[in-house]
């Protein structure tokens, strides 16, 4: 009281004018408003102050599945997907490469693997040639250019007498 | 079928308690929530209307005395007691009245006399707004004031608030609010004499 009375006396030294005014409250609220604030607050509170629960503790099976559920959801999937396709194509071609070069081996006639040496003789070294045991067949084609003497009397060393009476 | 029986809580008048009673209450999780809501039933009016008188609109106000009790609860546990519960509670609102405010003005940047006429016509048309001419030309005067004036201006005025308590409130000198105080009368007036009012 004693301090309502020393707000107005001091506001009527300092304005008259203003002191004179009613002070009556201009704001109004809705029905029931302050009753329904409380627990509507107390909702929002509640909500913010919530601490998530704490997470069950897994066996290593539960977690173990659980790894693997994680690996199917769809970011993982994808990706784990993109990367199995890459590996069964790399393995597909490489696959389909060896097998070619085999079969093509493979089916390799003698006559026709003769007639391609035969045809690139140049492409062979010499000394190579002559380590291999050739057929004295693969000599067809071949001409006095091709072997030096050298060469000629390795050859010779190496062919029998009947042999030779035939080629003669 | 078991019951449960809920304990019987009596009611106590929310003017008599006191707010040593209301902090014990908050303390435990037992009798937290009475705490709460007597809390709010003891401050929520006299803070609804100090915002109010910052604010204005109703539906502001609603948002900034709510956002103003969830920080009061979340902050509850760091009350200092140095200070009365009661200014504590004042200051936060304060404060996010202000913060409000702010946000607001950044939004739509209105000259001092579009801003004028725009408080008018909007308690004009405010259902929950049931003043008169000279009311209206009273907030209309105390709206021209600074900020801090402002503030000052409706706390002594309007809530008969002691410097002691302002001062706590504000975080200002006694001196300094007396001299604001007093500035803020001699425009208030002098906006409402020149205005040929009151």
């Amino acid at each position: 009281m004693k301090s309502k009375k020393e707000i107005q006396d001091e506001l009527e030294k300092l304005s008259p004018h203003l002191a004179k005014l009613k002070k009556t409250d201009p704001f109004k609220v809705p029905d029931d408003y302050f009753a329904q604030m409380s627990s509507e607050v107390f909702e929002k509170v509640q909500e913010a102050n919530k601490v998530p629960a704490p997470e069950p503790s897994l066996s290593f099976f539960d977690r173990l599945a659980a790894g693997i559920k994680t690996l199917f959801q769809p970011r993982y999937a994808v990706g784990f997907g993109m990367v199995a396709l890459l590996l069964i194509a790399v393995f597909v071609f490489n696959k389909g490469e060896v097998n070619t070069d085999s079969m093509l081996l493979a089916d390799l006639q003698v006559t026709d693997a003769q007639q391609y040496l035969a045809d690139n003789i140049d492409e062979f070294d010499e000394s190579l040639l002559l380590d291999l045991d050739l057929d004295i067949n693969q000599m067809d084609g071949l001409t006095g250019e091709d072997l030096d003497d050298e060469i000629l009397e390795e050859l010779f060393e190496d062919l029998d007498e009947q042999l030779l009476e035939e080629l003669l | 079928m078991s019951q449960i029986i809920k304990p019987a809580i009596l009611p106590i008048p929310t003017q008599d308690i006191t707010d040593e009673e209301i902090l014990v209450l908050l303390d435990k999780s037992s009798t937290y929530e009475r705490g709460f809501k007597l809390l709010m039933s003891k401050y929520q009016e006299r803070l609804y209307k100090h915002i109010r008188r910052m604010v204005w609109g109703h539906d502001d106000t609603n948002d900034v005395i709510q956002n103003t009790f969830i920080k009061v609860f979340k902050g509850i546990q760091n009350y200092q007691q140095q200070s009365k519960l009661y200014t504590w509670l004042y200051r936060i609102a304060t404060n996010e009245a202000i913060t409000f405010l702010n946000k607001k003005q950044r939004k739509s940047a209105i000259s001092l006399d579009d801003g004028e006429n725009h408080i008018a016509n909007q308690l004009k048309t405010d259902a929950y707004f049931d003043g008169d001419e000279i009311q209206i030309k009273l907030l209309k005067a105390i709206d021209t004031l600074p900020e801090k004036q402002r503030i000052v201006f409706n706390l002594r005025y309007f809530e008969e608030m002691s410097y002691n308590d302002m001062s706590s409130v504000l975080e200002t000198s006694v001196g300094a609010l007396k001299a604001s105080y007093h500035h803020a009368v001699k425009k208030v007036e002098g906006y409402l004499v020149g205005s040929g009012n009151a």
